[in-house]
């Protein structure tokens, strides 16, 4: 089990090389100019320059990528010019909001999701199940910019209960930091909900017509216990994948609601550092979100183990 | 057993997340009322566009910088609403019999954020980095030097007598803003390490795409005339104003419906109805400057004139703002908006929105032009500019001309426009300046490349004359000569729509709000 993590780790390397390079030679075969973006279009020559010079973009582009990778390496993401501050600072200072929302709209994915799809796979073929996966279906199906601009639409502007825009730290309060996420929560997360939900039904589903499962129901076990205990467990493989997945698909939602709902977060961040050219801090932040995508896909493998036995024999 | 140990992990989660939420420190403000009626004090929320890149104002000619840095820093001379020099840090200025000297005597007794005396070391320092930033300043100003003549009197020597010179001194973009010697010293290229000024308003925080947080300068000291423009009486009437970065306009739009937001900058066109029939808010769409057509001059089909003049035989203006500009546009030949009185002109207007098909392909004709594609480059971050541009290359392309839509974001349509290889037509909007010859087309490094002798030796004696008058009877010969030269094609005046709740009072506009002065009703 130790080697199968550590030659996981390992293999990150690689991957996140060639995302480096990758994203570098993206960004500086984009046209647009840091400079001319901070000095605007009428800027002297001798102006964009300097200002060139000063932002290291003069020199040429094996060597801005060695010193690039070299700051990496020594701990150091760069420095945004526009911003004042370091990169990692950067992306510190704008986590803490995608964070909460990624995580609480996965909260709420899985709270409602896997219930739901459980329901509806013990009722299969129900009024109730045709609802809930009609209802799923639309939840896969509405962007969720679209719903963000519903859900400010009646909630903010309609009845006013809650705020259309902005974002509020936890350390003012639950309540408030809570007032200003739940739309967009509800925006991010009612597609996790819906995939969930349709994913748990169809796991419990298979599991459900096992013949283990009739044997249980055979011998007389509740209803209740077949289902919690026996089933969902097996179940919960796939459903797994899903939520590991889409936390994943998460942090990319966020970009667009971030924007709509004007939250300060890391998909914000990179949208205003791509409009202005902040070369250093979108490198920072597609290196980060790489490492934190596999990441996740390292801890849902091994949690694959946690869950099913079998999964860890297979890698002795 | 293992399902339990989910549970463990969501509650770890779920703390990770609180923690991080913690590290995000931000301050509460309470909104302080007063007596009821017109109050003072409290905190006025405006939504804007988008974030400047910096608010040194020296640094940048975007527009944003100077919206945010006006209320921080001020400069010697400034603008009144008709685009006219008026003093503000100076009590007035001389010029010299030969018209090379002017002597500014400062307002004593004006004292910046840090609590020090403004005297005429700091101007001088000021104003010498500003000659070296300025794009403006090196046209209208070159070869200018500062210094001070006692504490409080500054000379500017100037190498020729221009009636410009005052005009840039009060230019609106990458003004000339007065800021404490050592600031000015310790600044770097990419900027001032602090924001110190004169300003009714002091810097306190600048949370990073989130808002910057300006607050009342105790100790300001006003000018001792009437508020009008960016000049004369200002006054923080808000104990706090927050500058809030809302690049989404229907963020902008539900955030002010919601009362989010006191004040909101810069709506789509199509806002407008919606704004306008809110009993709760206050509309204003003064006029900001003129919507133009560039052709890239520097090599390629529009480098010859009648390619241009055919073009302009097609251009329904009416049409294409209408498209791009909804109910909102003002069709005029004037480079000077109407505003601009020192500068309004009607020369040359007879060549402006006259389709004429006919003539049209007759200049094809005769420039030769046989089907080669023109590429438009345009971008959708501004609808207007999309929406104009898709207006033109229909009109374009019914008159038999072969045009292709080239869109990108915004930063690479402007590193484009600036690569003479890569683009033919370009349609934009620009800001009033404090004279139309500062416009961007009449310089030869702007994108739109070099104009041709005449008009180079037009300006040459313009920038030449000492008199208003002189200057406006060039001025007018220079638009009707460009009106046939087309170094552009003018489309018409638009403006930017700013709404704001009934509650909010005094609140003027001059590209973007002007919030001193300014009050909020609880």
């Amino acid at each position: 089990m130790k080697i199968y993590v550590l030659k996981r780790v390992l293999s990150l390397v690689p991957i996140l090389f060639i995302v480096s390079i990758m994203i570098f030679m993206i960004i500086h075969v984009t046209p647009g100019d840091p400079a001319t973006v901070m000095l605007g279009d009428t800027a002297t020559t001798e102006q964009v320059e300097a200002l060139r010079n000063e932002l290291g973009l003069n020199i040429p582009i094996y060597q801005q990528y060695i010193n690039w990778i070299t700051g990496i390496l020594h701990g150091d993401l760069g420095y945004s010019f526009f911003m004042r501050q370091s990169v990692t600072m950067a992306i510190i200072s704008h986590l803490g909001p995608t964070v909460s929302l990624a995580i609480m709209a996965q909260i709420m994915a899985i709270i409602i999701g896997i219930p739901v799809g459980i329901i509806a796979a013990n009722r299969k073929g129900s009024l109730t199940d045709q609802s809930i996966m009609g209802l799923s279906l639309l939840g896969i199906s509405i962007p969720s910019f679209l719903l963000a601009l519903l859900l400010i639409l009646l909630f903010g502007v309609k009845l006013q209960w809650l705020p259309v825009a902005g974002y509020k730290a936890l350390s003012e309060g639950m309540w408030v930091h809570l007032k200003y996420l739940i739309l967009p929560i509800i925006a991010l997360g009612s597609m996790q909900v819906a995939l969930i939900a349709r994913m748990t039904r169809n796991s419990m589903l298979e599991v459900l017509n096992m013949d283990y499962i009739k044997t249980a129901r055979s011998k007389g076990i509740k209803e209740r216990n077949i289902v919690y205990k026996h089933a969902l467990r097996n179940a919960f493989l796939p459903i797994l994948t899903i939520v590991g997945q889409s936390f994943a698909v998460l942090v990319a939602g966020a970009a667009v609601v971030e924007t709509v709902f004007n939250i300060p977060g890391i998909g914000q961040l990179i949208i205003n550092s791509i409009e202005r050219r902040d070369f250093a801090v979108i490198q920072g932040i597609v290196l980060f979100v790489a490492l934190v995508y596999v990441l996740i896909n390292l801890v849902v493998d091994l949690l694959y183990g946690v869950i099913d036995p079998r999964v860890r024999l297979n890698h002795k | 057993m293992k399902v339990r140990k989910i549970g463990i992990m969501m509650v770890v989660l779920s703390l990770m997340f609180a923690l991080f939420g913690c590290t995000q420190e931000s301050k509460k403000t309470s909104k302080t009322t007063d007596d009821g009626g017109k109050t003072l004090g409290g905190e006025l929320q405006v939504a804007i566009n988008t974030q400047p890149p910096t608010i040194d104002p020296h640094m940048s000619s975007v527009s944003m910088t100077s919206t945010v840095a006006r209320h921080i820093i001020e400069p010697l001379v400034t603008i009144n609403s008709k685009y006219e020099p008026v003093p503000m840090l100076a009590k007035s200025w001389e010029i010299s019999q030969d018209g090379k000297t002017y002597t500014f005597p400062l307002r004593e007794g004006v004292k910046f954020h840090n609590g020090k005396e403004l005297v005429a070391e700091d101007v001088v320092a000021s104003m010498r980095r500003w000659l070296e930033k300025s794009t403006l300043a090196q046209t209208a100003l070159a070869g200018a030097t500062f210094e001070a003549k006692d504490k409080f009197t500054v000379l500017m020597q100037v190498e020729k007598p221009s009636v410009f010179a005052i005009y840039a001194l009060a230019g609106m973009y990458q003004f000339a803003g007065i800021m404490p010697k050592e600031v000015v010293e310790a600044a770097t290229e990419i900027g001032v390490e602090e924001y110190i000024g004169t300003g009714p308003f002091k810097f306190v925080e600048w949370k990073q795409d989130q808002y910057i947080h300006l607050a009342k300068y105790e100790d300001y000291n006003p000018v001792d005339s009437p508020a009008d423009g960016l000049g004369g009486r200002k006054e923080a009437l808000v104990d706090n104003l927050y500058l809030q970065f809302v690049v989404d306009s229907s963020t902008r739009l539900a955030g002010l419906l919601s009362e989010e937001y006191d004040i909101g900058y810069a709506y789509e066109y199509d806002m407008l109805e919606q704004l306008e029939n809110n009993p709760n808010l206050n509309v204003e769409n003064p006029y900001f400057g003129p919507l133009a057509l560039l052709f890239n001059k520097n090599q390629g089909l529009f480098s010859d004139v009648k390619m241009r003049q055919a073009v302009n035989a097609i251009l329904d203006n009416d049409k294409i703002a209408k498209a791009s500009l909804g109910k909102k546009y003002r069709l005029d030949s004037s480079y000077a908006t109407q505003e601009l009185s020192n500068w309004y002109s009607e020369a040359g207007a007879e060549s402006y929105n006259k389709p004429d098909l006919e003539k049209a392909k007759r200049l094809l004709k005769e420039a030769g032009y046989n089907g080669e594609t023109i590429r438009l480059i345009t971008s959708r971050d501004y609808s207007y500019i999309y929406d104009s541009a898709t207006a033109i290359k229909e009109q374009l392309s019914k008159a038999g001309m072969k045009v292709e839509l080239e869109v990108y974001d915004f930063a690479t349509v402007i590193a484009k426009s600036f690569e003479p290889t890569k683009w033919e037509l370009f349609s934009v909007g620009f800001a009033a300046r404090t004279t139309p010859l500062e416009q961007e087309w009449f310089n030869s490094k702007y994108a739109t490349g070099p104009l041709d002798q005449k008009s180079e030796d037009l300006i040459k004696q313009l920038r030449g004359s000492t008199s208003q008058e002189d200057a406006k009877k060039l001025w007018d010969e220079l638009q009707a000569y460009s009106w046939e030269f087309l170094p552009i094609i003018k489309i018409a005046d638009y403006s930017r729509i700013t709404a704001s709740s009934k509650k909010v009072e005094g609140l003027k506009l001059l590209d973007g709000p002007i919030l001193w002065n300014t009050t909020i009703a609880k």
